[in-house]
């Protein structure tokens, strides 16, 4: 008795080590993209979603509680070395596919739906170390995202605070980023044509790749972006569909130098005297560039070449050598978006947000995985202890589907005259002492 | 049973182990060790077939062989399988020696005549690693060098107006001739890759070294073929493009086409872009949009470049900061090398605020500052002692800009298509495909800087063409020789170290066989079994 409840605590000790172990640790990888995923705002912004790894584990654990139970079960009622022993073997191949395996399957698995709700923006192997990271830049272009637009007012102003603390929870935030992502998706993305936009993104954006992705006719935009009275709009075409520039698909500023040596030679010198003060050491008060290029945007709206302005902004770097450096700026942060990439993941927000929260549970399966198979062995050999007993050895256990053979020297010994004996009779007790006499027999025998 | 039986059952244990062990250490291990050499020489099918057929006929060898000694005592069997081992380990080694050897001494010879140093057989076999990682540098020099894409070119090629392209030559997708000229793929035969279906490279079709070097051949070669006739051929091309200039032409007569005219008529077929099928053409096999199709939507059109100058100035001359600046700019303006009269042109469309490209153009036109001057500062005077005039119109602008903006229809043929000379034809395609095609893909191929000539990249200077013909004079003879016999090098070097070990694991694991069986009878009820 006091030895059956020592085996029984082994073995709840067994089950603690295995899965329990696994996923406390794995919850606490979670938290980082939980927390990380919320910063800023006060409530946790992707509910449910950021809780899907968690979820997923507690799944597993659960089927592995299922084999384990019905393994148990099997062993407890069979009594039996053989049934122990498939018993065992079962949990632990259960175990191995519900760790390492499951890992294997993600790993074929997932990489081709990411990559299509992000359009090739991020990669799985991106995620596979870096998923806090990711978490946290996920928050933090939320937050961006937030603050944007409640500068342009397409976000009401006075509900600033609410936007703030509810975050993605929030349903005009929700909208907005979906409709944001459509404009920028149909209107930009998809709106060049033929393979341009991707010479643009790769090595080969040459000039006139650029002044075809400039000038070239592109079909008109039909998606609406919603609340916005920048650019000339007025509140009787705040939701038009509007146009995007080729800058506006990168977000970032370009900035080119400008040697006016090399453009005006020996003139250089007379032009930067007599311009002295057009140009200054700072980006403000520059010359008004920005309304040229908003001209030239009116001069193509006719023709729907270029509807997109593209701002530029001047800065003498260096009034001797007359090199000026110009930048530039796109309309995204003005309008309230990211580029491209980051509009592309923020429309998939949950998926990946969802996606990342099981990345924690990736390297704990693989590297921790092997203690549960191990703790599922101890189960097995403590199962085996508790419910068979002594004197049942492994012997002849799996020689057969059937029943077990007796061995050679038995039948040269004039032991038995069938080669095996039928399973079902495992459960009399005539023949289990037929049997464990056999088994004596060959145990002194070997000895 | 006297004997104890776990003990026999743990010999017979060790003796299988050890004897799968020896094998191990024979055949397999040098097939593993042959198969890694080759790899790391990175001559790729030829050698690895090497090792495959090499594998397979040794176990088909050793099935046979134990077939036929099947009745044979056990040590007879196994001094004959190692003596075939050694054999079959032996022979490619002496082939080398006695074969290869020789036709090294051949090949020599035969290379020199085409201007490569081939070296000796026994250099070869030392340094054959160094040699093929500089044939691979030297082939990714040029790759480089024109940011080419791969040895064939991009897979896919679209076309910016989304019309169909093909690699495939006998395609029903190509243009069908005009009149009586029969349709042209450049290259078709030489170099491949992904056509339009007027037979020019897909708008997004990067060259691989084929094409390049192809487009560089015709190039360089016809330009050597004229200048030996003390003929220019780009003033040739110049002579044969003003033919079809002239009416009547068959490059006019196609220009009155309606498959022209769709791509380049005064305006596009549709106003708008098509609402339903019904609209749509077809080419080819399928049906397109014939607003997508017209090409003056793919480049900047000289109407376009007008809207866009005279709006820009319209808005400078209404902003007084830069207005002021002009006006700063003006009164330094005989610093600046302009006359009076300049001056006050400007001046004055500055004031009526009607500065456009068409009154900037009559302004440069009419100051004649454009006029070339001797070294005093005098105008040039022509033959009969006039003051040579140069003028500047929209269509000099234009011209510039082509270079820069410019979009060839894909469903129609090219000018270029309808020169007569056969030679100067391909020359011209050559020529497009090496500077404005790629120019667009980054990947130009003739002028002061080829390759990678991008927003963020200036390019490379140019490789000449004695260069270019030594380069692949040398890749080619390469490609001929170290397949064929690196896999075998590779092999042999292996071999050398490794012929002792066949023989010793298959010794030894005989042996181990033998004790193992001899284990195994103790088992058996009768004590029999055994090798005999």
């Amino acid at each position: 008795m006091k030895k059956s409840k020592g085996l029984f605590w082994l073995k709840v000790f067994a089950y603690v080590l295995g899965f329990p172990v696994l996923m406390a640790y794995t919850v606490y990888q979670s938290m980082f993209v939980i927390y990380d995923s919320n910063v800023g705002t006060d409530n946790t912004t992707y509910m449910p979603y950021v809780f899907a790894g968690l979820l997923v584990m507690v799944v597993i654990w659960l089927l592995y509680l299922l084999v384990a139970l019905i393994t148990g079960m099997i062993t407890k009622r069979r009594k039996t070395a053989r049934s122990a022993y498939i018993g065992t073997t079962v949990l632990v191949i259960a175990s191995v596919i519900l760790t390492t395996g499951v890992w294997f399957a993600l790993d074929k698995y997932l990489p081709p739906i990411l990559s299509s709700a992000t359009s090739n923006t991020i990669h799985y192997s991106d995620l596979e170390e870096d998923y806090a990271d990711r978490a946290y830049l996920h928050s933090e272009m939320l937050h961006d995202f937030i603050e944007m637009n409640i500068a342009n007012a397409r976000l009401d102003p006075a509900k600033a605070e609410t936007y703030r603390s509810e975050g993605y929870q929030n349903e005009d935030v929700q909208k907005l980023i979906k409709e944001s992502f459509q404009s920028i998706d149909n209107d930009a993305y998809r709106n060049w044509p033929g393979p341009l936009i991707n010479l643009a993104d790769g090595s080969r954006l040459t000039i006139p790749v650029l002044i075809h992705l400039l000038f070239d006719e592109r079909a008109a935009p039909s998606k609406p972006f919603t609340n916005y009275v920048g650019e000339g709009r007025g509140e009787e075409n705040k939701d038009a569909p509007i146009k995007w520039a080729i800058l506006d698909m990168q977000q970032d500023v370009m900035s080119l130098d400008l040697n006016l040596n090399d453009l005006l030679g020996d003139l250089t010198g007379i032009v930067m005297f007599v311009s002295e003060g057009y140009f200054t050491e700072d980006y403000t008060g520059t010359i008004p560039i920005d309304d040229i290029m908003a001209s030239l945007a009116t001069a193509l709206a006719d023709e729907n070449v270029l509807g997109a302005p593209i701002y530029i902004d001047m800065k003498l770097i260096n009034a001797e050598t007359g090199v000026i450096q110009i930048k530039l700026v796109p309309n995204s942060e003005t309008r309230g978006v990211f580029d491209y990439k980051r509009m592309a993941w923020f429309d998939s927000n949950y998926l990946i947000v969802a996606i990342i929260s099981i990345f924690p549970l990736r390297n704990a399966f693989y590297i921790f995985g092997v203690f549960v198979a191990i703790s599922s062995l101890a189960i097995g050999i403590i199962r085996k202890s508790q419910y068979v007993g002594k004197g049942r050895s492994l012997k002849g256990a799996f020689s057969g589907s059937k029943g077990i053979p007796i061995p050679a020297q038995s039948t040269a010994s004039g032991y038995g005259t069938t080669s095996y004996r039928p399973q079902v009779v495992d459960d009399s007790p005539y023949m289990r002492s037929y049997y464990a006499s056999i088994d004596d027999y060959n145990s002194r025998n070997s000895q | 049973m006297g004997n104890n039986l776990n003990a026999i059952k743990a010999k017979l244990v060790l003796w299988r182990v050890l004897k799968i062990a020896a094998y191990a250490i024979g055949f397999p291990l040098l097939l593993y060790l042959l198969k890694k050499d080759i790899t790391n020489v990175g001559v790729s099918k030829n050698g690895y077939n090497v090792i495959y057929y090499g594998f397979l006929g040794v176990i088909a060898l050793q099935i046979i062989v134990g077939i036929f000694l099947r009745r044979r005592e056990f040590y007879v069997r196994a001094l004959i399988v190692v003596i075939v081992a050694s054999a079959v380990v032996l022979a490619p080694t002496l082939y080398m020696e006695f074969t290869v050897k020789s036709e090294f001494e051949k090949l020599e010879e035969e290379y020199a005549e085409r201007g490569y140093s081939f070296a000796r057989y026994e250099t070869q076999v030392m340094d054959f690693s160094s040699r093929l990682s500089s044939h691979n540098s030297a082939s990714g020099t040029f790759s480089n060098t024109y940011n080419l894409n791969g040895d064939t070119g991009s897979k896919k090629g679209n076309n910016f107006d989304n019309t169909p392209t093909t690699s495939d030559l006998v395609s029903n997708i190509y243009l069908d001739g005009f009149a009586t000229m029969q349709h042209y793929v450049f290259g078709a035969e030489e170099a491949g890759g992904v056509y339009s279906m007027n037979g020019l490279y897909a708008d997004a079709f990067v060259v691989g070294v084929k094409q390049a070097r192809y487009i560089l051949e015709v190039y360089h070669e016809t330009r050597a073929k004229f200048a030996a006739d003390n003929l220019d051929a780009d003033a040739e091309l110049e002579k044969e493009l003003e033919k079809l200039d002239e009416a009547g032409s068959l490059w006019k007569q196609y220009q009155n086409t309606a498959e022209y005219k769709r791509a380049y008529g005064d305006a596009p077929v549709l106003d708008a872009p098509a609402t339903d099928e019904s609209q749509k053409i077809k080419v080819g096999d399928n049906y397109y949009d014939p607003y997508w199709m017209y090409a003056p939507h793919y480049y900047l059109t000289a109407d376009e470049l007008t809207a866009v100058v005279d709006t820009l100035l319209a808005n400078l001359l209404e902003n007084k900061r830069v207005n002021d600046l002009l006006k700063a700019l003006l009164a330094a303006g005989d610093q600046l090398g302009l006359d009076a009269g300049t001056i006050g042109a400007i001046s004055d469309a500055l004031e009526n605020k009607n500065l456009s490209l068409e009154n900037i153009l009559d302004i440069v036109n009419s100051s004649g500052l454009l006029n070339p001057k001797d070294e005093n500062g005098k105008p040039m005077l022509d033959e009969d002692g006039n003051p040579i005039v140069v003028t500047i119109g929209i269509n000099d602008i234009m011209e510039v800009i082509g270079t820069l903006s410019y979009y060839q229809s894909p469903t129609t043929y090219p000018k270029m298509f309808f020169i007569q000379n056969k030679e100067l034809r391909t020359y011209a395609y050559a020529k497009y495909f090496g500077t404005k095609h790629g120019a667009v893909l980054g990947t130009v191929l003739i002028g002061d800087s080829v390759g990678k000539v991008t927003m963020d990249s200036s390019g490379n200077p140019p490789m000449s063409y004695d260069e270019i013909t030594a380069l692949f004079n040398r890749l080619d003879i390469e490609n001929e020789y170290m397949p064929k016999y690196y896999p075998w090098l590779a092999i042999r070097r292996t071999l050398i170290k490794y012929t002792g070990f066949v023989p010793l694991g298959l010794i030894l694991a005989y042996l181990f066989a033998f004790f193992e069986r001899k284990q195994f009878s103790k088992l058996t009820v009768a004590g029999k079994g055994g090798y005999r």
